[in-house]
Order: structure tokens, then sequence, then C-alpha cells
């Protein structure tokens, strides 16, 4: 296994490091005490978890021991607020000090105004297209091409994620080891239809996208890709289906195209590289029905590759290979928004999707009047 | 009652399991591998046939026990039950405030027929039937919270009070039984707007159906001979119309109390407030078999009392009713 990869999964939530002889004096059953720690800390950062209101907020407490030294801010509070528009009134009110869950309006409605600041990042989290090569039209390698220049990737990101994508066209995300920032793909309708000849359907073919429903931007996106595809001859019937029932559709590979995303599950490239790339662990490659065994073979000796260089020029490799070949189109990468008061200092974003808070470093100017 | 409730459960029970979704795959998410969806299903018995299922489903019930949710990984009945205080709270003062506006106005419209005034109460109380409660909801924070601040922002307190010790969930009872009252002012008051806005929605039907009931009454007999004797309008409206108008009003009374008291999702979402709506909705949409089943059970005890409580009034208001 490469070292690298190691160390990274090491330093990662999913290996966080709790007090063994404290969460051993509450263990019931056998749950290695994961009962108890959920609503506990045994760990040793920062913030010690006080109070947990399900629905209503996490009350963090600082730690007096942690080993930098006790944080700046006593007490943070972290509060549940499902709707956006009343995020923005607390934020604007100065009642909180940051709020994670803007919508792109709210956002574009706030950014200037005085007091508030917006930081924009790109998150490690990729939205795809996945096509299973096992249905008859999708299995043709010129079909796939014909789909991938089809598309409006601008017009997608410009005008339905105005600002919350950044166009990336591999599978892995920016800024991990091995990042292919190559964009070959662009619209060009007469190429599509080209393709399609070459292929035998110039006539088009109807193909059905699932997309899980009443989701946002992909009913959007769902739609604008129905439009898209529907100018080189080929006919989409959507299928907005509901979450829990579309993934299991799709781990049975039993979609024909999937409007999906994928998040890495730690911040090493080897999470995508598998999903994407190696039909033998079942995941996205599987689902597709893509038994690429070049790729796959790619996808594990990267794994194990301790050189950095190397591995980075296998991963070269691979993403070109599966943006080429693949069946995937990826749309973009997500660029996710946080809005704050000026008056918070050195916050610091992290690109795995919020589940990784970095609040050491934050602290408050004093606020004379308010 | 126990057959009712057995009944609803065993209806959802069956409905969430015909549906062809995966509640593990959708708690897990997509990226979930096949063997930890696999192990999780064996975890919560959803491999088992359903008949099995159902059987286990059915003891475990008659024990009071709910089953776990998937998605919040703990026992339904904790779950409702931390849910449940704040719907009640909520639901509780809405209906008081959904009385104090919807029987005077309903009152008032009926006797003043066709007046302005009546007209005017009219399209008041159909703008509550109509008004999208999320757009009522905002409006009201931007006004009464953000430009004016005379109100606070969502949620139950603020984060500056000190909590009361939980004894019954309620926030407003539990800091009166401790005697803290600056938190007992501080969760009234944000109780005042949400509880506003699902108050006036909610007065809009009773002040409907109090004015139908009171003007069904006025045309009877036993009206027109109190006015023919020449009693004082003012007792002809309280003791000859009010009272035989009642039962109907009461019905619609239980049937409010009993929608507010199953959770109001869009309120809940705008005003941050924990209940039982929000949590109900997000069962469905994750397949949260357990939650949901629970979920319905209880709202179906729910209705059950409101019924109960509904009929034992209906004695008090009309001596013919008897229950043999």
């Amino acid at each position: 296994m490469a070292p690298d990869l190691f160390l990274t999964v090491l330093a990662f939530t999913t290996s966080a490091i709790v007090n063994p002889k404290e969460v051993e004096t509450h263990v019931s059953g056998n749950d290695m005490g994961s009962t108890w720690l959920t609503d506990h800390s045994a760990g040793s950062g920062p913030y010690i978890l006080a109070k947990w209101d399900r629905n209503s907020q996490i009350v963090l407490k600082a730690n007096p021991n942690y080993w930098r030294g006790k944080p700046a801010i006593d007490t943070i509070i972290i509060k549940h607020v499902p709707e956006p528009a009343t995020q923005r009134l607390l934020l604007e009110k100065g009642d909180v000090d940051i709020a994670f869950g803007l919508t792109i309006d709210l956002i574009d409605q706030i950014k200037d105004k005085p007091g508030i600041r917006v930081m924009s990042y790109p998150v490690l989290q990729l939205a795809y297209i996945g096509m299973n090569v096992n249905n008859k039209y999708l299995s043709d390698e010129r079909v796939r091409t014909a789909i991938k220049y089809a598309i409006d990737y601008d017009g997608i990101i410009k005008d339905i994620l105005r600002g919350g994508a950044m166009k990336v066209q591999t599978i892995i995300p920016y800024p991990l080891l091995g990042f292919n920032p190559s964009t070959p793909f662009y619209r060009d309708i007469n190429k599509a239809k080209q393709l399609l000849a070459e292929a035998g359907y110039a006539n088009g073919f109807e193909i059905e996208l699932a997309y899980p429903a009443g989701a946002h931007p992909q009913e959007e996106i769902a739609q604008k890709i129905q439009r898209d595809l529907g100018d080189v001859g080929i006919r989409v019937v959507l299928r907005p289906t509901a979450a829990s029932e579309m993934y299991q559709r799709y781990r049975q590979q039993a979609l024909q195209m999937v409007l999906a995303g994928w998040g890495s599950d730690y911040p090493d490239p080897d999470n995508n590289a598998k999903a994407f790339g190696n039909y033998r662990i079942k995941q996205l490659a599987w689902r597709n029905m893509w038994y690429d065994n070049t790729s796959a073979d790619l996808v594990e000796r990267a794994f194990r590759e301790s050189d950095r260089a190397s591995r980075e020029a296998l991963y070269k490799q691979l993403t070109e290979y599966i943006l080429q070949l693949g069946p995937y189109v990826v749309l973009y990468q997500v660029v996710q928004h946080v809005a704050m008061r000026t008056w918070v200092e050195n916050f610091v974003p992290d690109p795995s999707f919020g589940t990784y808070l970095h609040l050491y470093k934050v602290y408050k100017e004093a606020v004379v009047s308010r | 009652m126990a057959l009712v409730v057995i009944g609803i459960a065993t209806i959802v029970f069956f409905v969430t399991r015909v549906i062809p979704a995966d509640p593990v795959g959708a708690i897990l998410g997509p990226q979930a591998p096949p063997e930890v969806v696999d192990r999780i299903k064996r975890e919560y018995g959803f491999d088992k046939p359903v008949y099995q299922q159902y059987i286990d489903f059915i003891v475990n019930l008659l024990r009071g026990d709910l089953g776990r949710s998937i998605s919040t990984n703990r026992p339904v009945l904790e779950d409702i039950k931390e849910r449940f205080p704040a719907t009640f709270e909520l639901a509780t003062a809405s209906l008081l405030i959904a009385l104090l506006i919807g029987i005077p106005v309903g009152i008032i419209s009926a006797i003043r027929k066709d007046s302005a005034l009546d007209h005017m109460l009219r399209i008041v109380s159909l703008f509550g039937i109509s008004m999208p409660v999320f757009w009522l909801g905002l409006i009201l924070l931007l006004v009464f919270y953000y430009t004016l601040g005379l109100l606070p922002g969502p949620g139950r307190l603020d984060p500056y009070v000190r909590e009361p010790p939980r004894i019954t969930g309620l926030i407003t009872i539990d800091s009166l039984i401790s005697g803290n009252m600056a938190a007992f002012i501080n969760a009234l008051s944000h109780l005042i707007l949400p509880a506003s806005v699902l108050g006036y929605l909610s007065s809009a039907y009773i002040a409907r159906i109090t004015r139908a009931s009171i003007l069904e009454t006025l045309k009877q007999d036993h009206v027109r001979f109190a006015r023919s004797k020449g009693l004082p309008w003012r007792e002809i409206v309280v003791r000859h119309i009010i009272r035989p108008s009642l039962i109907p009003i009461v019905t619609v009374i239980g049937l409010v109390y009993g929608s507010l008291l199953e959770g109001a999702v869009l309120t809940e979402t705008i005003f941050a407030w924990p209940g039982l709506g929000s949590y109900l909705t997000r069962a469905m949409v994750f397949m949260d078999y357990n939650a949901i089943v629970g979920g319905v059970i209880v709202i179906a005890l729910i209705y059950s009392i409101v019924n109960l409580v509904v009929d034992i009034i209906y004695v008090y208001l009309d001596p013919r009713i008897k229950y043999g």
C-alpha cells in the first residue's frame, strides 16, 4: 500500500483517535462504546462535545488540555437551521457568525453587504452521468463519446450552478495528487451527430436518465441534459426516482443512465480511482457494468506504488484512460460557499464537504457596538 | 382504540414494505460497499421474510418497543419523546391563538351577516386558508425579528439563556416548575411567531365553521321564539345560539388540534423548531421503516385521544347525547 495513502487515511476523521480507557468504561454489549461516543467526546481535539440536542444544536466547549493550548473561543454552538432564508436573517442580524447552508441566490444577495464575507472553495465532490455499458446503445464507445460532445458543460456551470461548480472532466478532484486538469469535451453538435451516424444511430435512440427526485440542482441539470442530447437526436426519458429507490436500482446495475455524484471518502486519489476505475470492488464501474481490466489493473498498481512521482504518473494514465473510454461524463466539481461575519478570523474551509471543521484557530475580533 | 392503532400500524407496515426502496442504501448513501449494506440489513432484521418481520414488529409493539430508527440509530420511541414536547408546545399555543381569533370572528361575522364587517373578516380568513405558510413565516421573521427586533429569531430558546432542567420537555412548563423566569419569558417569546403563523392559518377553518354553524342555528324555531318573547339580543346570542352551535365547532377544533399535533413541516423548518413534522418527513424521504411506522402510530394515538375528548365534550354540550 502506498505510504501516502496510509498516512492520509490515518489522519482523516474516519480513524480519529479516542482514549481507550475512557471508552472501555462505557462499552455496552459489543458496541465497543460507540453508543456512548455518539453523545460524548473521548478524543484529543481542541473542542469537547458538551451537548447534542438532536436537530437543534451541538454545543462544543474548549478543551483546556489541548496539546497546542486552549483555543481562543470558549463555546461554539452549531445550530441546526434548515431554512436557508432563516440562516440569512440570522447572519445579517449578527446572531450567528458563520452560515453554511445559504443557497446561491442568497449568497448573491448578501456577498457585497458590509460586515459579511463569502468564501468559496472547491470540495472533493464530483457530479457525473453514469452510462451502463450493458445497454445496447451505450455499449458503443462512439455513442458514449457522442454524448460527451453533446453536453453543454459551460451552460450547466454558468447558468444552473452560477459559481457553485468548477469545470472538471476527470475522475480525481482538485487538488488531490493525480488531479488531471484536462477538459477536452465541449458542446459540438456536429461532431456528436457524426459519431452517432458512424455508430449507426443517425436517427438517434431513446434512453432513460434517472436522478434523485426533487433534488436541486440535479433536476435542472437533468432537464438541461435532456435538451442537450435532444439536439443530437437522443431522446432522453427523465426518471426522477426517490433516492432510496434509485441507489438500490443502481447497485443492482438496473439503470441505463444516471445523474449522480461521488464525494471522496478520504482525501486521497485512491478512493475515486477505485470507485470509478475498478469494477472488482463493485462500486461505480461495476454498477455501470464497465468490466475493464486495463483500468482495474492501473488502479491496483497505483494503490501499491510507494513512489509518489510514479504514483502520480499512474493516476495521470488512469484519468486519461477513463476520460476517453470510461462510462462517465464528469460534469463538474462542486464549489461550496460559506458566508460569515467579517469579525470571524482564521476560518479555514475544509474540502471534505463540511464533515470536518478546523476550529482551533478561529477567533472573533472584539465587536464594540452592534 | 388499541384495535385502531394495531390496524393502522399493520397497514403502514405493509405499505412501507411494498414500496421498492432500500432504506439501508438510502441512509448509507451511494458510496457504501454492498457488504456493509448487507451487514446493516441483517442488524435491523430487514433481510428476513416480510411475514417474519411483521410478527417481530407486532410482538415488539405490544411490548411498547417501536424499533430503532435507521437514520438516527436510536430507538424510535426515544426520538419521538424528544420531538413530541416541542410539537405539543407549539400546537397548543397555536390552537389557543386560533381559538382567540377564530371563534369571535366567526360569531361576529355570522351575527352581522353580509355587512361590510362580515365581508372584511371573511376575506381575512380566506387569506388564512390560502396563504403559503413559508411566505408568512419568513415575512413575520423579517419584520418582527430582523427589522424591528421585537421578538427573538428561530429556535426554542436563545443560547445565552440558562436552560431549565428537562422535566416535561415543554420549555415553558419546565422553566416555571424550576422557577427560571428568564427562560420562561424567553421560551414564550420564541413561541409567539411560529404559533401566530399556525394559529392564524388554523383560525380560518374555525371561523368558517363557527359562522356557518351559527347561521344554521339562527334559522331555528327556538331562536325565533326567543326573539318573539322579547329577550335581549345579547342574551339570545349567548344562551340560545352559541351553545347549540358548538358541536360542529368542537369537532373542527378537534381536527385542527390533531393536525397541529402531527407537526408542521414548513413552520418547523422556517423557525428551526425541532418537532415531529420534520422528523417524519425526513423518515419518509429516507424510507426509515421503523420511524415511519412509529410516527404514524403516535399520530393515530393522538387522533384517537383527541376524538375521545371531543366525544366527551359532546355529552356536556348536548344532554341528548348519551353513550350506552
